[in-house]
């Protein structure tokens, strides 16, 4: 194989293996609550699918699909949701970030109140700040 | 000479220090442990997440959470900035 050239067996088994590093990702977000895993872990599981599409499809179809603009307002715009939950529970609950979802038992239906959509909110954040840590990499070593 | 001194001053607080942190952090007494025991027997109630330690970052500390996001957002724009092209 020449050198620069892009090798199929890469290429197909990481078209196929990103779908299912993404739903892990969002699987150890979402049952955070309930099993080992949580918003940072399960960030950083995102954020490495997108990363293994960045390696072996070039940096360019890459950001074709995740434009740089939008993971950056994805990114500003979760912190400001997480103040926003926080101040709703300040404003019910009368305390800064106090959970104002009825909580059941947890043999019934999983629900944590916010605990949850914390996760998510953070899962969200963490993915999007490792993906544009990595875009401004690639473009600092290509020139 | 003068360093010589320098020297056991450094010597003798870092003893001290590690004095105080054996005997004032010392947790092993029953009477400390009363914030634990109660996040473990009582954090799936209050909070409703299994995992103790969801219940303890996201449920009773998450103000110090946010203060981490926020850690980490700054990190970002700052590695954004400074690799800019320009």
């Amino acid at each position: 194989m020449e050198k620069g050239e892009r090798s199929e067996i890469v290429s197909i088994i990481s078209r196929k293996l990103v779908p299912y590093i993404l739903l892990f990702g969002l699987y150890l977000i979402s049952y955070g609550h309930l099993s080992p895993g949580g918003g940072f872990q399960g960030g950083v599981v995102l954020g490495a699918g997108i990363i293994l599409l960045c390696l072996s499809h070039g940096i360019f179809l890459t950001e074709k699909k995740f434009p740089l603009e939008k993971i950056a307002f994805l990114e500003a715009f979760m912190i400001t949701i997480f103040i926003l939950l926080g101040i709703v529970g300040l404003i019910i609950a009368k305390s800064f970030l106090g959970n104002i979802f009825p909580l059941k038992k947890i043999e019934e239906v999983p629900t944590a109140g916010f605990v949850f959509l914390l996760n998510l909110v953070i899962g969200l954040k963490v993915g999007a700040g490792i993906i544009l840590i990595f875009y401004s990499l690639c473009e600092r070593s290509e020139k | 000479m003068n360093r010589w001194i320098k020297n056991i001053l450094v010597l003798s607080v870092i003893i001290a220090l590690g004095i105080i942190f054996f005997y004032g952090f010392n947790a092993h007494l029953p009477s400390k442990l009363a914030v634990s025991n109660h996040y473990i027997t009582e954090g799936e109630k209050e909070t409703g997440a299994i995992n103790i330690v969801s219940s303890i970052y996201l449920g009773y500390r998450a103000f110090d959470t946010l203060g981490e996001t926020i850690v980490l957002l700054i990190t970002v724009s700052s590695v954004v900035f400074l690799l800019k092209k320009n």
